[in-house]
This record gives structure tokens, C-alpha cells and sequence, in this order.
């Protein structure tokens, strides 16, 4: 049988385990003050058209058509659209906008396009354009290349597109 | 009784005479030793000697096996385990160069019980090869205890308690860097092998990723436990693989007598690594205080090959703990700190390109408390609780963010150790409550969520006669709640999960005759998914992978099964063991061998559960071949297979084995080791083969009392044939092979 004292100890056992237990319930997740709750686009897929033409589509990692020109050539400027899990076209400024919950502020998101081979292919003039995202490809010289669709929010990588085939012809 | 008077007797000659001199010590190797007994109010007091000399023996760890108080032995031989219930307690002696001694004292209440240990002074040449048996012995599950004490471990000390430990029969490191290193125990690891401290969590994210560091610094650990079998669900369900339990020692559990410590020195050439820790105990009226603290840095890790680039890491670790020791428990509470940064390199598959940074801090309190209960039944009640916060940030090669977790873990565990409990001697009664709040930021979808635990468990012993027996069984359950329910359309549906199951552990051991036995350990383990597992989502940088979890996974159940036997002689010392482990659902990430839908340069991993067939077997030899030479053979082997298919598990270690031969010289053990692996070539899809090696190291060690201090040291030249040779639970091993040679070297001084 315990003693009063022993009883008394158990209980002094008890206070000091459950106090630390239940220390800092509220913000005490070192994330819950954190500055750095990045918002990043969801973009599931992209289009690139060609005025109305769609040239090529990533759905997920379901790729379907490719990007040709010949050497010495510039592409019109082809337009990119984003696409969101449900397929539907997807402006990342707009939902990034959104999620400040009633803040107006837009946050930086810029397009990067890369190739594989800049001595068969480069891309010129990257931009955007009112609500779309704009690029021309060059052909530099003849072979097989591919172009990557990338979105930065600051300086990382948020959404990276599958790669497309571009074929530079004579 | 008179024993007890005699001892008294010998606290006032003890006292008139001051600290043990020459003479005492002289007059303890006369056999008047009992006369010298120094009192310390109730519990256990007593000297140490050398068998041979009867010299005192200071520093040598005297350990109640039951409660893990601990205290050194001063310098004139003399300990004090105070302020101890009544009942009868198992003490264990530990010194470098001597045999563990290991006796059974019982304590009646308002006694101090008088103990003198005469410890044999292993042949010098015994020294390291004591070390390896001990740790042999830990190998098999028939040992399920394994002690690693503080200055066995300085002659292994590493970066990592994975390193530590590594190449010890059955266990391997899984890494990526120096850095995040994990122990692999017979090819399980993550959350099927528990690393604890002080016998709770860490708290970090260690289980979950092979780029996460384990947030404890072996540095400033007393000992290092490897439990493994039926005491191992002591502390979760899900250890198949075993616990390996770090004992810093943060709050003491004993009133130090005096002002006691050690101050570490440590470095390699390899990464130019250097290190300081320290620790010191102290009371202060009915407190004891005890204060560490660890500070390391190192540069990129060097190979035969060139230098393995950002690999440099920066750690600084430190406690203080103070307890309030009564004769009727102890209250204690610690705070301590673990802050390390360290890169992981890039450039291979599975890693990104240039390599990430990555920050970590971890802020811990916690409290330890015991209450003797005189009860020939229960024999103290335990509570352990902690409050673990836990940051990692990873940041990429421009210094931008990547990914951020925040962990908060708060555990309460409450155990009663059981005595004379109807046909058992010995047991463990505990329940157990976590509540884990994980948050993340940065560039993921996972979710933040709140996991909740509950476990009531119990362990039982039984010897008799010739055979012993030991079994547990544990019931857990676990809630893991998303902070939104929605369907993703990579993940699947993100909803709170509930999961409940059972677990445990038999084993049985026959004493065939003297020096030979046989046994069986029987598990059945049960592990709930981890949130990770569940509901991951998002590009894991320094993995270079994007990681997707699975919410419909159902909890992982493992069965394994060990035969094994040893035998003992004084010469001579063998141990084979046999075993297999088969799983229903082993959740593992799988490379699915595509690209991620968001992130189309990155490899697509979901976690998965298949059935899985594991086995093994491991080999230790030890012969004396004179009374300054012995040699120490061991091997061990794991496969594992998809019981579907039969297409190999992942990162599954190759067959290894080594030899060593020990030779002494006075207070010196000169070692010459032999390590190496076989190829292996049973590999996971999208893994790459690793070549066979043998790498060997030479080393040295010592221990002298100089000015009434130990002064303890090693120097170990690793891989002095500057070999290129590949580990195959190393990462890294697709672009740069394992370090090449290395100095390192290691002095500590105890006073």
C-alpha cells in the first residue's frame, strides 16, 4: 500500500508528466509562424497553341503532339495554357491570387522554357502576353531535340512539363 | 545484518582515513575489504577491484540492470547507488579490458548492502576482442539486451550512431552523405527499427526519408542499447527489426556522490572532421545536475576517387537535466537542444542535381520520473513524458526554400516493472500515448495532419532451471487525421484513417549443458502506416524523387522466426543463428519508373504494401590462440524478396563478413581488422549493382591513470589500402565510392 508520501510523490509524478505534455498546445508547430507558406501553382497539364492550333498537350504525363521547324526558321508566337487536375484551362496568377484570402497581392510566377540541345534549338523571346504566356522556337540546325515547359515561383521549380519533341529539318 | 555493521564499520574508517590511499587499497586485496565498505544512506555502496592486484578501479560503469541507475566508479573504486527500494537488484560492472561482472544483491529497507566487485583483468589481448563478443552476443536475439558502453564505443565512435554501430554482425547503414545515416538491422530499417533516446523518441523524421538525419549525436551517449525480441515491444509494434535505445543520460537517475565527467576530443583526415563534447554530473543537496554538450564540424568527405562535394556538416547538441532523488523515487526533468546543418550531394539518381542543404533543429524537454512501490509485485512505477519540437528545412543549391517540416511530438508512457508476478520473475506493464503534429511548407501537397497513438503493453520473464522464457504482447491504437479531407488526383482520397492491431513476441532457450544452449524467437509484429506513407505528395529535393502516398494502405504485419544456438568455452565461443522474416503488406516507396505529372523531371515513388519474404543467417567465431592473441571471425546474410514475383527488395546489404586479430601490450590493444562484402547483384528495380570489396583498418588503443584521472584514447587508420569500394545501402554509391584512408582518432579524459 502506498504511503501518504509515496502518494504524494505519484502525484507530483503525474503533474510534472501531464504539464509537459501538455505544454505549448497552441502555436507550438515550428511551421505555425513560419513566413514561408509558398504557394505554388497546381498545374496538373499545359497546351501550346499555334493561334488556334493546338501544337502539343501534356495531360498528366500523357504527351501528344511535337513542335517542328526548320533551320534558320522562327515559329509565330505560340501561346501556353495551363491546365488544372480537372482539365480545365488554369491561370496560376488568378489562383495564386485567391489564395491570400481577400489580399490582392499577385505573387511572381515566371515561365523558363529550356531544350535539350541549344545547337539544334533555342527558344526566343519568352514572355507573357495579358493573361497568356508567349515563346517562338528557332531552328539552329538539323536533328532531334526537346523543349521542357517549366513555371518558377521565385527561383524553383513549380510545375515541369514532360518533355515535347522538336524536330529541326534542312 | 553484521555484514551491513561491518560495512558501516567501514564508512567511518573510510572516513577517517579520506579518499581509499595505497594502503586501503592494499588492505582491500588482504581481504579486509568488507571493513572498507562506504555507506550512502540505502541502497548499494561498495568498491571495485582488480581480481589480480586488488588495486581500486575507478570509471568502471556500475549499472542496476532494473532501473538503468548508474553511476562511475571513483577513482579510489568506490560507488554509490543510492537511495534504492528494497528487493533484490541486478548489478552490472562494465570496464574496458575487464570481464563484465555481473551480481545479484538484495536490498532491505533502511540497509545500505555492502558489494565488492573483483573484476578479472581480461588478458590485454582479451580487451577489444571482449568488445566484439559483447557485441556478437547483441547480434543474436537470444541476447535481446546489447550493451555498447561509453568507452567500448570510443574506439567506433562516428559522425552518426549509425556509423557507430555499423559493420557489427546483421547491422549495415543506410546513407546519403555522411550525415543522414541510419542503422539497417537484418535489412529492416526505417520505422521497423526503432532509434530512441533515453528510451523515447527522438522526434525527428529519420524513419521517413534516407536524406533526414538522426537527431541525436553519440557523442555524449553513456551507452548504446540493441534490444531486440519479446522486451523490444516495450517500446512499439513495429519492431521486427529491434530498438536501438542511445542512453545519454540527461536526467539523472542517481544522486551523484561528487562532481564527476569526461571531456571528448575527436577528429578525422578524411573530412577534416573535429569535434568536443563534454559531460558533468553533480549534486546539489537532493539534486543531481548533470550538463553535456557536443560541438562537431566537417568538411566534404574525401575518396579514392575525389571529393565527395557537399558533404560538410556542422552540429552542435547539448542537455541539461536535473532530478530530484528521494528515498522513494526520483523527479527529473531535462531541456536539451540538437542543431545541425549539413548538405546532401547531388548528381546521381535519386538525388538533385547540385545537391540541397539542409537545416535542422530540434528542442526537447522532457521528464523521467520512478516511484518505488514496496510491493513484492510491483516494484516501481515509471513515467516518462517529452515534448520533442522538431524543424528541417531543405533548401536548394541558390539558397531557396524547397521543403520545410515542422514535428511536434508529445509521449507519455507509463510503465509498471513487475516483480514476482504468479509465474513470472520479471515484467513490464505500460501504456503509452503520442500525439505527433506534423506540418509542412514549401513545395508539397502533403497535407498537414495530427497522428494519435495509444499502446498498453506487457512483458514477462520466466527461468526455470534450464530454460528461460520470455514473451510480450502489445495492443496499439492510432488515428491519423488530415487537417482537410479531399481527393487528390495523385494521392487518391486524403480522409482520416483509423487502425488497431496486435503484436508480440515469444521466446524460449534451453540450456543444453554447460557453455551450450539452443533457443527460438517467435514475433509477430504490427506497424500502422506513417502519415508520410499516407498522404505524401509533392517533389522531395534531396531525395530528387516526388513522393506520393497511398491512404488506402493497410497496417504492415510481420512474422519472423529465429533459430538459433552458441556455443561457450573458455577458448573458444561460436553462435549461429537462422532466420526468416516474411511480411503481408511491407510498405516500402517504389519506383514506379515514371515521372511525376507535376514535375516531369522527377521520379514518380508510391508508397506500396507487398508481401515480402526475408531471411538470413549470421556466423561469429572467436578463438583465443595465446594468451596475447585472439581472433574473431563473424558473417552475416539477408535476402529479401516480393513473395509476388520474386523480384528483389531494394537496398537489401550483400553478404559480409569480417576478421580481426587483437594483440596487446601493456595498457595498449593493437587491432588489425579485415572487412569486405560480396557483390551484389540481387537488386530493386531501378537500383544499381555493388561490386565486391575488402577494405582493411589498423588501430590502437589505450587507457592510463595519469594524475588520478583515465585518460582513454583510440587511433584507427580506416581503409589503409585507400580502396574504391562501394557500399550498397549508400546512395551516394552510383557516383563516388565509400572514404577512402582515414585517420581518426579519439581521446577522452574522465575525472
Amino acid at each position: 500500500m502506498l504511503t501518504f508520501k509515496r502518494q504524494r510523490f505519484f502525484v507530483y509524478m503525474f503533474i510534472l508528466g501531464f504539464a509537459l505534455v501538455s505544454a505549448g498546445c497552441g502555436a507550438d508547430n515550428p511551421l505555425d509562424d513560419s513566413n514561408t507558406d509558398e504557394h505554388h501553382l497546381e498545374a496538373f497539364g499545359v497546351q501550346v497553341y499555334d493561334g488556334t492550333d493546338l501544337l502539343v498537350e501534356a495531360d498528366g504525363t500523357d504527351v501528344t503532339g511535337s513542335f517542328a521547324v526548320t533551320v534558320g526558321d522562327t515559329t509565330d508566337w505560340l501561346s501556353i495554357l495551363f491546365l488544372g487536375e480537372d482539365g480545365e484551362w488554369y491561370d496560376p496568377e488568378e489562383k495564386l491570387a485567391e489564395e491570400e484570402n481577400g489580399e490582392e497581392e499577385v505573387h511572381e510566377v515566371s515561365l523558363a522554357i529550356t531544350t535539350s540541345d541549344d545547337e539544334i534549338v533555342v527558344v526566343a523571346g519568352d514572355h507573357e502576353s495579358g493573361t497568356e504566356w508567349q515563346f517562338r522556337v528557332v531552328g539552329v540546325s538539323a536533328g532531334e531535340a526537346a523543349l521542357r515547359v517549366t513555371t518558377l515561383h521565385g527561383d524553383h521549380e513549380d510545375y515541369v512539363s514532360p518533355e515535347f519533341a522538336v524536330t529541326v529539318t534542312e | 545484518m553484521k555484514i551491513v555493521i561491518r560495512f558501516f564499520l567501514a564508512i567511518v574508517l573510510l572516513l577517517l582515513a579520506g579518499f581509499p590511499s595505497t594502503a586501503a587499497a592494499e588492505a582491500l586485496a588482504a581481504g579486509e575489504s568488507a571493513a572498507l565498505i562506504p555507506e550512502c544512506g540505502c541502497g548499494v555502496a561498495g568498491f571495485v577491484l582488480d581480481g589480480e592486484s586488488g588495486e581500486p578501479l575507478g570509471w568502471v560503469d556500475v549499472l542496476i540492470e532494473e532501473t538503468r541507475y548508474a553511476e562511475a566508479s571513483h577513482s579510489d573504486g568506490s560507488f554509490h547507488l543510492s537511495r534504492l527500494s528494497p528487493g533484490t537488484w541486478t548489478i552490472r560492472a562494465m570496464r574496458i579490458g575487464y570481464r563484465d561482472v555481473l551480481r545479484k544483491v538484495t536490498v532491505v529497507e533502511g540497509d545500505t548492502v555492502g558489494l565488492m566487485i573483483h573484476m578479472t583483468r581480461a588478458n590485454l589481448a582479451l580487451q577489444e576482442v571482449e568488445f566484439r563478443v559483447k557485441k556478437a552476443e547483441g547480434s543474436f536475439l537470444h541476447d535481446p539486451v546489447q550493451e555498447f558502453n561509453a568507452r567500448e564505443l570510443e574506439r567506433e565512435l562516428g559522425l552518426t550512431v549509425a556509423e557507430s554501430v555499423d559493420e557489427e554482425p546483421g547491422i549495415a547503414q543506410r546513407s546519403m552523405g555522411p550525415a543522414p545515416a541510419r542503422p539497417v538491422l537484418r535489412g529492416l530499417g526505417g520505422d521497423r527499427l526503432l532509434i530512441l533516446e533515453d528510451g523515447g523518441k527522438s522526434g525527428d523524421l529519420s524513419a521517413s526519408s534516407s536524406d533526414h538525419a538522426v537527431a541525436v549525436d553519440p557523442m555524449t551517449a553513456k551507452r548504446i542499447q540493441v534490444i531486440r525480441g519479446p522486451e523490444a515491444f516495450i517500446y512499439g509494434p513495429g519492431v521486427l527489426g529491434g530498438v536501438i535505445n542511445v542512453e545519454r543520460g540527461s536526467i539523472p537517475q542517481n544522486l551523484p556522490e561528487k562532481f564527476t565527467g569526461a571531456a571528448t576530443l575527436g577528429g578525422e583526415t578524411v573530412n577534416s572532421a573535429r569535434g568536443v563534447g563534454g559531460n558533468v554530473e553533480f549534486p546539489l543537496g537532493p539534486l543531481g545536475f548533470r550538463v553535456d554538450g557536443s560541438l562537431r564540424q566537417s568538411s566534404d568527405v574525401g575518396t579514392p576517387e575525389g571529393s565527395l562535394d557537399n558533404t560538410s556538416t556542422e552540429t552542435v547538441n547539448g542537455s541539461g537535466g536535473l532530478s530530484w532523488v528521494s528515498g522513494y523515487g526520483s523527479l527529473g526533468f531535462s531541456a536539451s537542444t540538437f542543431d545541425s546543418e549539413y548538405g546532401i550531394p547531388g548528381g546521381f539518381v535519386g538525388a538533385h542535381p547540385n545537391g540541397v542543404d539542409i537545416s535542422m533543429q530540434r528542442q526537447g524537454y522532457k521528464s523521467k520520473s520512478r516511484l518505488f512501490i514496496n510491493s513484492k509485485s510491483v516494484r516501481f512505477l515509471e513515467l516518462d513524458a517529452s515534448w520533442l519540437r522538431y524543424h528541417h528545412a531543405e533548401y536548394e543549391s541558390s539558397g531557396s526554400l524547397g521543403m520545410e517540416f515542422g514535428v511536434v511530438t508529445k509521449e507519455l508512457d507509463a510503465r509498471f516493472h513487475l516483480g514476482n508476478q504468479g509465474p513470472f520473475s520479471r515484467g513490464v506493464l505500460g501504456v503509452w500515448f503520442e500525439n505527433r503534429n506534423y506540418k509542412t511548407g514549401g513545395l508539397t501537397f502533403t497535407p498537414n495532419s495530427v497522428e494519435q497513438s495509444l499502446a498498453l503493453y506487457l512483458f514477462e520473464e520466466r527461468v526455470l532451471g534450464r530454460w528461460k522464457v520470455q514473451g510480450s504482447i502489445r495492443g496499439d491504437a492510432k488515428t491519423v487525421r488530415p487537417d482537410e479531407e479531399r481527393t487528390s488526383i495523385v494521392v487518391g482520397e486524403i480522409r482520416n484513417r483509423e487502425f488497431s492491431g496486435f503484436s508480440g513476441s515469444f521466446m524460449i532457450e534451453r540450456q543444453m549443458n554447460p557453455g551450450w544452449s539452443v533457443g527460438s524467437v517467435l514475433i509477430r509484429s504490427w506497424r500502422a502506416p506513417m502519415l508520410e506513407e499516407l498522404y505524401s505528395e509533392g517533389p522531395h529535393l534531396a531525395a530528387y524523387s516526388y513522393e506520393v502516398g497511398n491512404p488506402t494502405l493497410v497496417p504492415e504485419y510481420g512474422t519472423g522466426l529465429e533459430l538459433y544456438t552458441r556455443f561457450r568455452k573458455t577458448r573458444a565461443e561460436t553462435r549461429i543463428s537462422l532466420f526468416t522474416n516474411l511480411f503481408d503488406t511491407y510498405i516500402f516507396p517504389q519506383n514506379t519508373g515514371e515521372y511525376s505529372a507535376r514535375r516531369a523531371d522527377l521520379y514518380l515513388y508510391e508508397y506500396r504494401g507487398e508481401a515480402v519474404k526475408m531471411g538470413g543467417a549470421e556466423l561469429y567465431l572467436w578463438l583465443k590462440l595465446s594468451p596475447h592473441w585472439d581472433v574473431n571471425l563473424s558473417s552475416s546474410y539477408v535476402m529479401g524478396i516480393l513473395a509476388d514475383g520474386g523480384e528483389n527488395l531494394p537496398m537489401i546489404p550483400p553478404l559480409f563478413g569480417s576478421l580481426g586479430f587483437d594483440h596487446t601490450l601493456g595498457n595498449w590493444t593493437l587491432t588489425v581488422d579485415f572487412a569486405g562484402a560480396a557483390s551484389q547483384k540481387n537488386v530493386g528495380e531501378f537500383e544499381s549493382p555493388t561490386s565486391a570489396w575488402l577494405r582493411v583498418d589498423l588501430g590502437v588503443q589505450f587507457q592510463f591513470v595519469i594524475w588520478g584521472f583515465l585518460h582513454t584514447g583510440a587511433a584507427t587508420v580506416e581503409n589503409v589500402g585507400d580502396v574504391s569500394y562501394r557500399k550498397h545501402l549508400s546512395r551516394v554509391k552510383d557516383i563516388l565510392p565509400e572514404p577512402g584512408r582515414n585517420l581518426r582518432i579519439l581521446y577522452r579524459i574522465h575525472f
